[in-house]
């Protein structure tokens, strides 16, 4: 215990000391969001600058602060001023920005995107009043995009294992109870109250008992888990640890999807300091309490996410999910009591046992606690990671966060919770989220996924899009799933090729019921929900497919004319050079023509036109 | 226990039973396609769904993999199961339309049509994805040979690296449990597929390692054969100990030595007949419509391999032509036996009426030596046989058969006529002789029985004693002792039974007069005859006098053990023991008697 | 007696005599066998049934010898076939040690003859007898013990 209170010590003074230095300090967006967007380069390149010009500047790489539209993303600290968090960097303005801010005077207003602690700069807003960041609150990322998520220190000195280690004094019950007072539900889905879970593993007999942390985040267009893990893995591992504490289990085991190698690294860094702070391993601080973490690489199925599916792949058999009952809580890995949970229901339970379960019950909805991470993308202005309360309406989160689609199309619909999840019409988009609500519109929270479409979205290619993911990551074990997914695919394509036939949206809605209540595990029980949803919103839609053979959208290329409107056409050329079948012909400043034989409906015309001159017949 | 209903039917089942199994106990058909008893349950097909109305999480739920709970109320064929089975056959019936067992169901469940594509190419197989057989060879058989390859539709049965591994033992059992018969072990095993040959057909089908000996066996009950089964081969299955509801298998048991003691023993072993490939000529195991009298009673019986069809074992069609040939190896001087095996005119005959009862218009030959015919009524049942043209009767013997394309060419002699014959025939029976069971001597040995050049078993006296053997309490009934047909074995095996009877009624047994008598004035004590008493009798007896002092220890011959063989007796120095009736003197006496 | 042995000098008249011990049960079935199956062969052996061929002892063959046999024979079951399941082993081994002596006893071993003949066997049997008393014809007659018949030691 001595040797950890001088460690608490240590690491907040070096934290303070980072916080007030006195020499710059650059801090560089490094997560996978960041590097994919450019941030490895600029990371090169503030280097060879500052070794270069021989300047004392300190360079640390963090996690990601959610702003994935801003990436690469830099937060300069320069000794008494505000600091100042830039966007879109590229290794040309990070030269700019040490050059004529770090290093002169000129704050670079045009890039910058908002100060992120307090004091004014010319002609910089505060970050927190960017529409992106009004109206979020953020506890479970927190220290995302904040601390070094290599160095514990940073961690430890915003409080780190403080929850851990007031767990370990009061006792397994008392922070039981303070899960059941929190009312935290679980964040990768289907929303169950996290203390009965883990009091069910509890409660389960069978020895030795474990944990695991699914990290299988494979929803397309979801990262809300990665970013956790990339930014603030040493959260999870404290939640954990704190779970594992409370059930009575002595191994853990993180489930993490192979796809994410950088996560991977850092929770493996962040696993080898804990243990050599005594926080993970044998005894741990002489409580008599053990536990012990490993991490298991997933080889990236969808299905694995299913909690048999995931054990299986753990016991290093085919990930294939298993006929429930009995639940894992009674015989999960290797047959013994297991409790899983998702990287952010994890994650929130450090801050529960630290600031008390009534805090965190404070915010939120009736039967929704707390916050939830979505991951906003599709056709949104501001695409990123955002927390919000639960009850926050769906406008919120599209418009005042998002912006609202871009090129000010019109708004269409919200996918939400993936594949297993549903469309969301513009018409409840003032619906307050949470995992009740979501499920009455036909929806789920799932891991908390939001895909933004608008108007040049067409419903029908959207519900084929997501079951030809699924047909894909079905495992194929059940009947239900395997067969009935695949055959409404197969509607599906007959549909949008312009084969549909009457009957065949009731086919659907039928085989669609029937793999919903027939198949073994939650992937098929909630894949006909793409296409449910977009049926019971966006009927027309798909008897305009059927019956008139058109999509309106201009997406489905069988169903797709293009034309152009003479009067809308300025004669600009953009569509007559870009088109990859030489249908457009025209005369500069005349109206331009599409060739209808010759055209492939590509839809770059579509998509090119400032004027919106073409159209879809 | 559990207590659950089961359209509205009340249920008791033990903790850890399936709602399947309740559902059975309660008279309830479900229908299954991946469920085996043997096998763990996946809950993989879906056909099995019922629905929970009450007293769990309500909705619909596979039978087979869902365990009975307490105060479930289920329904196992409401609007909703039958609408979710429906859809799940349709589905199987667009996957595998060419599924027999697939579009039965469908028909039961009234599916007419399916209203989506059907898959052809490649995955368009019988295969239903089950994936019994690669649960059954991962946790029954424990070989782990097959598994599942790919994942959704593209899901495949395969082996680890699409590789033919040693690790597949073969056995088949994936085949035998395949609800669609779609697959087949020899794509997936390196070594040939070899079946486990029945016995009791001659080898024309194939048994299962757990099987019962023949129909109506006494006792009528299955047993292991050890050298195949996979529990004994791999320590792994335990099925059918799992599946027997009467807890009867117990794979400790083993062979075990019982001893009786009785008064008396009838041999009755039997007899086999002889292979017939070594007279080349005939083409027995070359040719494979070349058959013995054994193989076709088989293939003609209606609990035989091919259940009464007749057919030919090269394609399975009915034989339009057959020879017979009689005495294959008997009454053969030369590398064959010199009796008559007796029964196979006789047996012949019949064979002729059962063939022309499953093959109508064919055609049947049957080459002999001699009809012998005697017995009651022998001869006229042959004449009936030759009169209503059941077959011709050819007098002479064959010399060759070969095949010429699909035929068999079978050149003879017919005597009668004095010309060469050839036929072309389907099928060829041949009646071998008749051999005494192998392993006969053996037990004649054990027995004391002795037994002529071929093996059969002598009696005591051939006209005098006939069941009787020289051993006492032995006697013979049946083939062990010379070729019989079924009258004869009957009535010989009934008066073994009757001199069995009559020796051991007795309260008393008598016994030969000549056995071996000591004297003991003369005898000093060296029991070199006791080492040659191969029956134990002679033992020691000690001499006292009035007083009860010893004066000498000598030898004693048991009464009731001795048989008077004289072994002792020529083995004495001093002359002290004689056997009665054959008392040294007496034998002197008969010595020169011979010279007078 | 002395009739007998001037009888036994005079080639022209001689007939051999063979003495043959038989078991009960093989060999003398055998014989008997024989006799039912109408296998003729030569009068010249004369048998003495005996339970076993183990019952044989020396004293019998050398009795036989100096009576006037001119070969004994001994015959019993095959081996492994006894009727009292080892006599003829004891048998075998007994009097192949005796024939050894014999030449000590002056007698031409070629006189002593030992062979198995089950009940079976009754053709053996017929050829057996064929075939040593054409031997015991080629060896002529036994004269060896004609003084002691004369002196009228053995009886």
């Amino acid at each position: 215990m001595k040797s950890l209170d001088k460690y608490y010590l240590e690491a907040t003074d070096r934290w303070q000391t980072l916080q007030t230095s006195s020499v710059p300090v650059l801090y560089v967006g490094a997560a996978t969001c960041g590097r994919a967007a450019g941030a490895g380069d600029v990371i090169k390149r503030l280097q060879a600058e500052i070794r270069d010009k021989h300047v004392d500047v300190k360079l640390v790489e963090v996690g990601c602060l959610g702003l994935c539209c801003f990436e690469p993303l830099v937060v300069v600290h320069k000794p008494g001023s505000p600091q100042v968090c830039y966007g879109k960097v590229d290794p040309d303005k990070s030269a700019g920005i040490l050059e004529r801010y770090v290093l002169g005077t000129d704050p670079c207003a045009k890039w910058a995107l908002g100060t992120t602690t307090d004091g004014r700069l010319d002609g910089v807003g505060k970050l927190s009043e960017h529409p992106m960041m009004t109206g979020q609150v953020r506890h479970v990322l927190r220290n995302c995009g904040v601390i070094d998520p290599k160095d514990m220190g940073h961690y430890m000195a915003r409080d780190g294992y403080r929850g851990f280690l007031r767990a370990l004094e009061v006792g397994p019950d008392k922070t039981l109870e303070e899960v059941k007072k929190s009312g935290l539900r679980g964040r990768g889905g289907a929303g169950f109250p996290t203390w009965q879970k883990w009091q069910f593993c509890r409660k389960a007999a069978g020895e030795p008992k474990y944990v695991i942390c699914n990290a299988d985040e494979g929803d397309p267009g979801a990262f809300m888990d990665r970013s956790i893990m990339e930014g603030d893995p040493y959260s999870v591992l404290e939640g954990m640890a704190i779970g594992a504490f409370v059930i009575g289990a002595e191994n853990g085991y993180i489930y993490v999807r192979g796809e994410y190698p950088l996560a991977i690294n850092n929770l493996s860094i962040a696993i080898e300091q804990t243990r050599s702070m005594g926080l993970l391993g044998d005894d741990i601080l002489g409580s008599g309490f053990s536990f012990n973490l490993e991490i298991v690489k997933g080889a990236g199925a969808f299905v694995c996410g299913e909690e048999t599916a995931l054990i299986a792949s753990v016991q290093g058999d085919i990930g294939s999910p298993r006929q429930r009952p009995p639940y894992p809580a009674q015989a999960g890995l290797w047959g013994k009591p297991t409790n899983i949970n998702n990287v952010e229901t994890w994650s929130n339970v450090p801050a529960i046992i630290r600031q008390g379960g009534d805090q965190f019950a404070g915010s939120g909805t009736d039967r929704s606690k707390g916050t939830k991470v979505f991951s906003l993308v599709g056709k949104v202005k501001n695409t990123g990671l955002v927390e919000v309360p639960m009850g926050t309406t769906m406008r919120q989160i599209v418009f005042d966060i998002g912006g609202g689609p871009q090129k000010k199309r019109q708004f269409k619909a919200v996918q939400s919770g993936g594949p297993s999840g549903g469309c969301i019409p513009a018409s409840l988009l003032d619906l307050p989220i949470d995992f009740d609500k979501l499920q009455e519109a036909g929806a789920m929270m799932g891991s908390g996924g939001l895909i933004v479409m608008d108007e040049r979205t067409c419903m029908v290619d959207v519900a084929k899009y997501f079951l030809a993911f699924l047909v894909d990551e079905s495992c194929g074990k059940c009947t239900a799933c395997r067969e009935g997914v695949a055959q409404m695919h197969n509607v599906l394509v007959r549909i949008c090729e312009g084969d549909g036939r009457d009957g065949d949206i009731e086919l659907l809605e039928q085989l669609g019921s029937y793999v919903k209540e027939t198949s073994l595990c939650q992937l098929g029980g909630t894949a006909p929900n793409p296409v449910l949803s977009t049926i019971r919103y966006f009927r027309d839609e798909y008897e305009t497919h059927i019956r008139e053979k058109k999509c309106r959208a201009g997406v489905c290329k069988s169903l797709v004319r293009f034309v152009i409107d003479a009067e809308a056409c300025k004669g600009c050329g953009l569509c007559l050079r870009d088109c990859p079948a030489e249908a457009v012909s025209g005369e500069k400043q005349e109206p331009h023509q599409i060739n209808a034989e010759l055209c492939v409906q590509c839809g770059v015309c579509y998509e090119d036109c400032p004027f919106d001159a073409v159209t879809v017949e | 226990m559990i207590k659950l209903t089961i359209d509205g039917q009340q249920v008791e089942v033990e903790p850890g039973r399936t709602i399947l199994d309740a559902a059975k106990l309660a008279g309830r058909e479900i229908p299954t396609l991946c469920h085996h008893p043997a096998v763990p349950p996946a809950g993989a097909c879906r056909i099995c769904v019922v629905e929970i109305v009450a007293g769990g999480r309500p909705g619909l739920v596979p039978s087979c993999a869902y365990p009975a709970q307490d105060g479930m109320e289920i329904q196992t064929c409401s609007e909703r199961v039958l609408q979710s089975r429906r859809m799940t056959l349709q589905l199987l019936l667009a996957r595998s339309p060419g599924s027999e067992v697939i579009q039965e169901m469908a028909a039961e469940h009234g599916i007419k049509e399916i209203p989506f594509p059907k898959q052809t190419g490649e995955s368009g197989d019988d295969c239903i994805m089950c994936g019994l057989c690669v649960r059954l060879c991962q946790q029954i058989v424990g070989a782990s040979a097959i598994c599942f390859d790919g994942r959704g539709p593209d899901r495949k049965v395969s082996t680890p690296y699409a590789d033919r591994s040693d690790v597949c033992l073969g056995c088949g059992a994936c085949a035998f449990v395949c609800p669609t018969g779609a697959i087949d072990p020899a794509e997936y095993c390196p070594n040939p597929i070899e079946k486990i040959p029945n016995e009791f057909n001659c080898g024309l089908d194939s048994r299962t390692p757990i099987h019962l000996p023949f129909p109506q066996a006494v006792p009528n009950k299955p047993l292991i054969d050890r050298e195949n089964c996979i529990r004994f081969k791999t320590g792994g299955c335990g099925a059918c100990a799992d599946i027997c509801p009467a807890g009867a298998i117990n794979y400790d048991m083993t062979d075990e030595f019982v001893e009786e003691d009785v008064g008396a023993i009838i041999v009755a072993t039997g007899y086999e007949i002889m292979d017939p490939s070594v007279y080349e000529e005939y083409g027995y195991g070359r040719y494979p419509d070349v058959v013995t009298s054994l193989e076709f009673e088989r293939m003609v019986s209606a609990s035989g391999p091919s259940n009464g069809e007749l057919t030919r074992l090269s394609n399975g069609k009915p034989p339009k032509s057959i020879v017979f040939l009689q005495c294959i190896g008997s009454r053969r001087e030369k590398n064959g036996k010199p009796y008559c095996s007796k029964i196979c005119c006789m047996y012949t005959a019949k064979h002729t009426i059962l063939y022309k009862h499953k093959v109508h218009d064919g055609q049947a030959f049957v080459f002999f030596m001699d009809v012998r015919a005697g017995g009651k009524n022998y001869d006229q049942f042959v004449r009936r046989v030759v009169k209503e043209k059941q077959a011709t009767y050819l007098r002479g013997r064959v010399s060759k058969v070969y095949a010429r394309g699909d035929k068999l060419m079978v050149r003879g002699a017919d005597t009668l006529s004095g010309t060469q014959i050839e036929i072309a025939a389907e099928m060829v029976v041949l009646a071998p002789a008749l051999v005494p069971s192998s392993g006969i001597r053996d037990l004649s040995q054990k027995l004391r029985v002795g037994y002529d050049e071929h093996g059969f078993l002598l009696e005591a006296h051939p006209k005098l004693r006939p069941v009787d053997t020289n051993t006492a309490g032995v006697f013979l009934a049946g083939a062990c002792h010379s070729p019989k047909d079924i009258p004869e074995s009957v009535a010989q095996a009934g008066a073994a039974a009757s001199k069995a009877l009559g020796l051991i009624c007795h309260t008393r047994l008598s016994r030969e007069p000549t056995i071996g008598i000591v004297d003991e004035s003369s005898c000093n004590g060296c029991f070199e005859c006791e080492g040659v008493c191969a029956y134990g009798a002679i033992g020691p007896r000690e001499l006292t006098d009035k007083k009860g002092n010893l004066l000498a220890t000598v030898a004693f011959i048991n009464e009731g053990l001795c048989q008077g063989c004289g072994a002792c007796a020529a083995t004495c120095r001093s002359k002290s023991i004689e056997v009665q009736g054959y008392r040294d003197d007496q034998l002197f006496a008969a010595i020169n008697a011979i010279h007078r | 007696m002395i009739q007998q042995a001037s009888d036994s000098t005079d080639n022209s008249k001689w007939q051999p005599r063979i003495v043959a011990f038989l078991c009960n049960w093989c060999s003398y079935a055998g014989a008997d066998l024989a006799g039912m199956s109408r296998f003729a062969y030569p009068a010249a052996i004369k048998i003495v049934r005996l339970p076993c061929s183990g019952r044989v002892d020396p004293m019998f063959i050398i009795k036989s010898f100096e009576q006037g046999a001119d070969l004994v024979l001994v015959s019993g079951c095959h081996p492994g076939d006894c009727h009292y399941t080892s006599g003829n082993y004891h048998a075998r081994r007994k009097l192949l040690a005796f024939r050894e002596l014999m030449t000590f006893l002056g007698i031409d071993p070629r006189r002593f003859k030992i062979s198995w003949v089950s009940a079976a066997e009754g053709a053996k049997w017929s050829s057996l007898v064929k075939e040593i008393t054409a031997e015991v014809i080629a060896l002529g007659p036994f004269e060896n013990y004609s003084k002691l018949r004369a002196g009228g030691i053995a009886e």
